[in-house]
């Protein structure tokens, strides 16, 4: 029997990114966990990122390149895989700065559209609108161009 | 400067972003360097001092992780 799967909600967006860091071993929830949720198990905005070639694992390779290139600035080598092993942290990560902002201007987005809450498309362009951080410098890497996809999101609505 | 020339691959940026990356790495190697010097047996003062930080410091940071991943914290010596 086909299951029918109630679409992802900004708060279960919110929910899986927190998730996901916490995974990650994160001690924030960022910018970046809200867009690789929206890339990935979010299909409302999946879909919107899809046609530009940024689905989940291209974000993933993205984030990672961009973490080699701010260490390379530094003159640093990423860690090896077995330096990097730790365990998991006990405490749940809280929310950080860019993962704050990013939720606020979705909010702001929904507001200025009338709408009571934001969808997760609000929240995408909310986590788009970041001018500078590892989200645009990701998003540079991957070749988007985040301006037009912004402008893109807003024809669309 | 224009907000136009706060690109966020800039020299500027990428130096903040180093902080950032940098940041992150350290907080890495730190859990993962107290884990294993935790397993090979050494003291909460020997791994404060290493770190240059207080023994109680290093402790309230750690210990609850150490304890969930069952590294056997008693009789350590100082």
């Amino acid at each position: 029997m086909h299951e029918v799967v109630a679409p992802m909600s900004t708060r279960d967006v919110a929910k899986q990114a927190r998730g996901l860091a916490s995974e990650l071993n994160a001690r924030t929830v960022e910018a970046e966990h809200l867009l690789l949720v929206l890339a990935g198990p979010c299909d409302e905005t999946a879909r919107i990122l899809k046609p530009v070639a940024l689905d989940r694992g291209r974000v993933e390779a993205a984030l990672r390149e961009e973490r080699q290139a701010s260490l390379a600035a530094a003159g640093v080598e990423p860690l090896t895989a077995e330096r990097a092993t730790r365990s998991g942290r006990t405490r749940a990560p809280q929310w950080g700065a860019s993962a704050k902002s990013a939720l606020k201007r979705g909010h702001e987005i929904a507001r200025r559209g009338g709408r009571a809450g934001e969808t997760p498309t609000d929240l995408l362009l909310g986590v788009l609108q970041a001018e500078l951080g590892t989200v645009p410098r990701a998003l540079a890497i991957t070749g988007a161009d985040r301006t037009a996809l912004i402008a893109h999101i807003g024809r669309r609505r | 400067m224009t907000s136009r020339e706060r690109q966020p691959m800039g020299d500027i940026a990428n130096d903040l972003a180093a902080v950032l990356a940098l940041r992150t790495m350290a907080d890495t190697l730190e859990d993962a360097g107290v884990e294993r010097a935790m397993r090979a047996g050494w003291s909460w003062s020997e791994v404060a001092e290493a770190l240059g930080v207080t023994r109680q410091a290093v402790h309230k940071k750690h210990s609850a992780r150490l304890i969930a991943a069952d590294i056997d914290l008693r009789r350590r010596h100082a």
